[in-house]
């Protein structure tokens, strides 16, 4: 027998055209995220308050198991999206971004949100060439999803906790879920919305503007 | 089950390492605790991988890599988890050493036949 010692990364493939997106984006003024959150916990209404908000300077690639639902909705608020079906894949990969915002006019934009496939473990390890992760939680899912998927939130650089506004309505420990973020993320960003009430968004819009 | 899509690169990975030309026997991946990442699914997407390769007889090796930190004070420490402070300071600001990674340690081939 003879032994080869490789110490290399098991998404090295993945990494490579991860760094080749973010030298993208780069180039180009983009500020791109990975939002990543369980199906429904609201990260398409997230992305059309923002898309309003920003007028057009923003651009959103969503992946989902089937159809392109999501791409169309938040293409009604006038921004670029595309769809990327993964026909059963549990996330995203670094290939199906880059073949995704080929299609797109990078230069038009400040930001580009890629919305994962709505799952709290797979996506979160996988290297999109975002610059930032954001996790986003809702208060419907119960208080402990950081505790239950910590591998997430080690590495999200903002939480949302949306739908805030049935924080009274559900058995949910607020202050929990911000000492958890803070624990396994220090400095970590959280945002709390409501996303069908259109309120707490303020503060997520200066960040992004600081954030740029 | 992103363990398919990881074992997929793995051994894609060994069989370009080996030169094809030689057997592979083994597969050695260390698994960080914080990888998101079963060692069970692994074990069992990395075998039907090698069997769809023609690589029944090849042993998949797995070694779990705990979550080691080093908190601002300096103390570098195991994390059993992440919710728990420091034990020396009592602060949770620490960047993660080891533990996030799934790392593809090495491959086993059989000697050359020559």
């Amino acid at each position: 027998m003879a032994r080869i010692d490789l110490n290399r990364s098991a998404q090295e493939s993945n990494n490579v055209i991860a760094a080749r997106n973010r030298d993208l984006f780069a180039g180009c003024g983009v500020y791109a995220m990975n939002m990543i959150g369980s199906p429904g916990c609201g990260k398409t209404s997230i992305l059309e308050h923002t898309a309003d908000h920003f007028d057009g300077r923003v651009a959103a690639v969503i992946g989902d198991v089937k159809t392109a639902f999501d791409a169309e909705r938040v293409a009604e608020h006038g921004i670029q999206a595309r769809a990327i079906e993964t026909g059963g894949s549990c996330h995203l990969n670094a290939a199906q971004v880059a073949a995704a915002v080929e299609e797109l006019d990078l230069d038009a934009l400040d930001f580009l949100f890629i919305e994962n496939v709505g799952n709290l473990v797979c996506p979160s390890t996988f290297d999109l060439g975002e610059n930032a992760k954001v996790a986003v939680l809702s208060v419907p899912e119960g208080d402990e999803k950081i505790r239950k998927y910590p591998a997430l939130f080690v590495r999200a650089d903002v939480v949302f906790i949306n739908k805030v506004d049935l924080v009274d309505r559900c058995p949910y420990d607020l202050e929990r879920v911000r000492e958890d973020a803070r624990k396994v993320r220090p400095g970590v960003r959280i945002f709390e919305t409501s996303a069908t009430q259109g309120t707490g968004f303020e503060p997520w819009f200066d960040y992004l503007r600081s954030a740029r | 089950m992103h363990e398919l899509s990881l074992s997929e690169g793995i051994v894609r990975t060994a069989l370009a390492a080996s030169g094809r030309e030689r057997r592979v026997t083994a597969i050695a991946v260390q698994v960080g605790a914080l990888s998101a990442v079963n060692l069970s699914s692994l074990e069992f997407c990395m075998r039907l991988v090698l069997d769809e390769n023609g690589l029944e007889h090849a042993e998949v090796r797995l070694t779990p890599v705990p979550a080691v930190v080093e908190c601002e004070c300096g103390l570098r420490y195991e994390a059993k988890d992440m919710f728990s402070p420091c034990p020396e300071c009592g602060s949770f600001f620490r960047d993660v050493i080891e533990g996030k990674d799934v790392t593809i340690e090495y491959v086993e081939v059989e000697d050359g036949q020559d």
